[in-house]
């Protein structure tokens, strides 16, 4: 449905995208996440029509829609947009700006495709009012509406939660998820926070840099990361200095740990392994010793900040009966079942040999 | 950005808005550069006589314009800001009355009225039954006289702006004061004015830079300003590279106020961020407090407009019916659709300017425009000078090369001609209507315009269907702010005109010139009619944002 072959986006001579390949297939949801500046919002402005691409194609629908040197006007590609400041035409009512696309249609018609948005999105009888007087959430749900109405083949999306409260956010990402599942709506989304990604997207993707690191569904890039600034990026943890031993094994502050499988590595080379707070549990039998730092309370469970002898920090996160003090000692226990080994001098994942 | 991006008409677009912007900074550069040619004949000989005048009276002009409005505006604006009295709330655009009439009107009505032969001093003469020289009254054409006229009509400048730094201090920020221990008058000193200060500062900026330019009251009142010299150098000694050189030096003057405007301004935005803030509740003032400041308020505005207002008025009504002759609705044709047409070009400059910035940030214009934007600070009589000089260049040029080859003369072809008139409004009011579009341009954000190509808008279809409904209000202003200004410019209309073309604004200084006040009126009240318009559009768009 959807297809990046190679693109890059070029400002000048800065190069802002570049290499970039993604395939999202008919009715799912993509998402692209990423820190601000990583280039993002340049893949969707150029899918959108609004930025030439400097090297490789995009198509929508087996055709040909943007290349080196020719695009498809932004209006001919039937691409609903929705935006972060909504972009709502203040001159217009909520009604009038949903009809704004679909203005070719008899007024019968226009009407009727207005009432049954204005439906989708809950906001029944608010369609003669002006957009100023809505609030943040009902203004985003017009966007979604007016992107909507001329049912596009590919609705994108820019940040689309950003100006709007943390509350509303979780509640209205949700609530629009299930509106184009409902729809059948193919949409590509943008955002920078990762629980709206993981609250939308079908199929996610990480950039950095002007680069894909990885696309995959939600799940593989938790567990599987293709390289540390990915799983860094999807949860939090803390990363520690291991070194690999050569017989299956791997050695640090964290003491001497076996592995499962096998690695495809000389022994000596120094790796990072990632320690999300769910895989560090206090352990008193254990002999691996740490010091507590901090305590934060997160209302269904603590995070604690520790140090290990060493000096290495983790993070562990325990229930609430377990509460310790700022200082006190304990021993921990380390869940490797499937650990996040990277080579520290590049960031990679570490192939396994199976 | 994303609108309108094929190339092939971007470049043409480009040059058309490269060459207006240059023509248009063009006048301000000439006179810039003619002092690189002293003329040092002419120099000696204003050394030895005026040049000490200009230089003193301007200043005291502008500097004694500048503390009155300054205090005579904050003060206002305070106790609009601060005090529940009677008659409130109509105060707040009341007092904004007085910019509608331009400053050399007020002159020549309160000359009418405490003249020698006015109203005040011959009834005050048959009750003392005085005579020519028995008692001291003060002589309204001095120095003092125009520097109070000025205050009178400038000081809502002050008002304005300091009432709307007043108003975004926040009701948090009182009690913060009051409770560390301020009284309302500690509060008053010690941090509501020192806040709004680079509001007040800006305002009294604004209201010298119109002082520096005054030329209309002056001349009047027969005080010696760099106006008036360049003027007088100009027509009276014909040495027009030493008029230049004068203006250049008044530039001088004027170029730093700009400079500490833009300073003060961008200070406002540093001054006033955050959020929603809740208002000020007001203090209710005892019963007789309350109204002593309603009588104050009421004298200022009696002052600055009902009561020239009112002599224009009794002047009109005697002598109207002989006014109104079909002389005086020519006079009012040229003036309105000279200003019309004024008005449409500017608009027109000013959107192209406005849009080339928009698309594309392109230094090689942007440099120009802001040459051209800092016309609306200058005096009329500068940028007449600096209009006249590359004309009467081009005009001589085409003559002599056309001599030479064809033998034709072609005389003067666009010296005193509608277009110099055109071409000098330009490069003083650009900048009027360009803050216009600016604004109305920011109100449409670029993912607007892709929201609306994503629609399915064509480039055109989202400047016809998204961007000319938005802009409808900002362009309305646009041409009637400017269609205002250019109704009661007097030096560079004087300076310019075409023989033999009169606009109101001239008739009515030609008639007061020479003393037929009563005459002069009817021109007058029509160039106050009309100034009120944008008086009232700025008071509405205060309330609007009030509410």
């Amino acid at each position: 449905m959807l297809q990046l072959d190679q693109v890059a986006i070029s400002y000048g001579s800065n190069k802002v995208v570049q290499g970039f390949d993604l395939l999202l297939q008919s009715g799912e949801i993509g998402c692209l996440l990423g820190a601000s500046g990583c280039g993002k919002t340049s893949v969707l402005r150029a899918i959108a029509g609004f930025e030439p691409v400097s090297e490789g194609t995009i198509h929508l629908h087996q055709q040909t829609v943007s290349r080196a040197g020719f695009g498809v006007a932004p209006e001919k590609r039937k691409i609903g947009m929705v935006f972060q400041d909504f972009a709502l035409f203040p001159h217009l009512t909520v009604a009038e700006n949903i009809a704004f696309g679909i203005r070719r249609l008899p007024k019968t018609q226009q009407r009727q495709r207005v009432d049954t948005l204005l439906a989708l999105v809950e906001l029944q009888g608010l369609g003669e009012r002006y957009s100023h007087a809505l609030s943040g959430g009902q203004q985003q749900r017009v966007a979604l509406a007016r992107a909507l109405a001329p049912q596009p083949d590919l609705l994108l999306l820019d940040e689309p939660f950003s100006s709007l409260d943390t509350e509303l956010r979780g509640s209205l990402a949700t609530q629009v998820r299930q509106i184009l599942k409902q729809q059948g709506i193919t949409a590509l989304l943008v955002t920078h926070d990762k629980s709206e990604a993981f609250s939308m997207a079908d199929q996610l993707g990480v950039m950095d840099k002007g680069r894909l690191l990885q696309w995959g569904s939600p799940a593989t890039l938790f567990s599987q990361p293709a390289c540390l600034d990915v799983a860094d990026f999807i949860g939090k943890g803390a990363v520690v200095k291991v070194q690999y031993l050569g017989d299956g094994q791997i050695s640090g502050d964290i003491g001497h740990w076996p592995l499962s499988d096998r690695l495809n590595l000389d022994a000596g080379v120094p790796l990072s392994l990632l320690l999300r707070p769910h895989q560090v549990k206090p352990d008193n039998s254990s002999a691996l010793k740490a010091k507590v730092l901090r305590q934060i309370f997160r209302g269904a469970d603590y995070l604690y900040e520790l140090q290990l002898s060493g000096g290495e920090q983790l993070l562990s996160s325990t229930s609430l009966d377990c509460e310790l003090r700022v200082g006190e000692s304990l021993g921990l226990s380390l869940d490797m079942t499937n650990p996040l080994l990277f080579v520290a001098a590049d960031g990679h994942s570490v192939s396994r040999e199976l | 950005m994303a609108i309108l991006r094929s190339s092939g008409r971007i470049s043409g677009w480009r040059s058309i808005t490269l060459t207006a912007s240059l023509l248009l900074a063009l006048p301000i550069l000439l006179v810039v550069l003619s002092l690189s040619q002293p003329q040092w004949q002419v120099w000696q000989h204003l050394v030895d006589t005026v040049l000490l005048d200009y230089v003193l009276n301007s200043l005291l002009l502008a500097f004694g314009v500048g503390l009155g409005a300054m205090l005579l505006g904050t003060a206002l604006a305070w106790i609009c800001h601060h005090y529940q009295f009677p008659g409130r709330s109509w105060f707040e655009w009341l007092l904004l009355l007085p910019l509608a009439i331009p400053a050399y009107i007020i002159a020549y009505c309160y000359t009418g009225l405490l003249d020698f032969a006015g109203p005040l001093q011959t009834t005050l003469r048959e009750w003392f039954d005085w005579g020519y020289g028995d008692y001291w009254f003060p002589e309204i054409r001095s120095l003092g006289g125009a520097i109070v006229m000025l205050i009178l009509v400038l000081y809502p400048y002050v008002f304005m702006l300091a009432r709307n730094a007043f108003r975004d201090q926040s009701q948090s920020l009182l009690e913060a004061s009051r409770s560390m221990g301020l009284t309302p008058q500690q509060y008053f000193l010690k941090v509501a004015v020192p806040m709004a200060r680079p509001a007040i500062l800006s305002g009294t900026a604004l209201a010298m830079m119109e002082a520096f330019a005054d030329f209309g009251t002056v001349e009047y009142f027969g005080v010696s300003t760099f106006t008036t010299g360049i003027f007088r150098t100009w027509f009276g000694m014909g040495n027009h590279l030493a008029a230049a050189q004068l203006s250049a030096l008044l530039m001088l003057f004027v170029m730093g106020l700009v400079l500490w405007e833009q300073y003060s301004r961008r200070k406002i935005q540093y001054y006033y961020q955050g959020h929603k803030r809740q208002v000020q509740r007001r203090t209710k003032p005892a019963r007789l407090t309350g109204w002593l400041l309603f009588a104050l308020c009421s004298l200022v505005l009696a002052l600055g407009f009902l009561l020239p207002l009112a002599m224009l008025l009794h002047w009109a009504w005697l002598t109207g019916p002989e006014q109104l002759d079909a002389r005086f609705w020519q006079l009012a044709w040229n003036s309105f659709s000279l200003a019309l047409m004024a008005a449409l070009l500017i608009l027109l400059l000013a959107m192209l300017f406005a849009y080339a910035k928009r698309l594309k940030s392109d230094p090689f214009i942007n440099a120009p425009v802001t040459v051209a934007k800092l016309g609306y600070a200058l005096p009329g009589t500068v940028i007449a000078v600096g209009t006249m000089v590359p004309l009467a260049w081009f005009d001589k040029s085409l003559d002599a090369v056309l001599q030479a080859w064809l033998g034709i003369s072609t005389g003067l072809l666009l010296s005193g001609t509608v277009f110099a008139l055109l071409f000098a409004y330009s490069v003083r009011f650009l900048a009027v209507s360009l803050h216009q579009v600016e604004t109305g341009l920011a109100r449409v954000k670029p993912s607007m315009d892709m929201a609306g190509r994503s629609l399915g808008l064509s480039p055109t279809g989202v400047f016809t269907k998204v961007h000319l409904p938005i802009l409808r209000a900002s362009l309305l202003s646009a041409v009637l702010l400017v269609f205002v200004d250019v109704l009661k410019e007097l030096p560079a209309t004087l300076i310019l005109r075409p023989f033999n073309f009169d606009t109101l604004a001239i008739r009515t200084y030609e008639l007061a010139s020479d003393e037929r006040l009563s005459d002069a009126a009817a021109p007058a009240l029509l160039i106050l009619l009309a100034g009120l318009a944008p008086v009232i559009l700025l008071s509405r768009a205060i309330n609007k944002e009030t509410a």
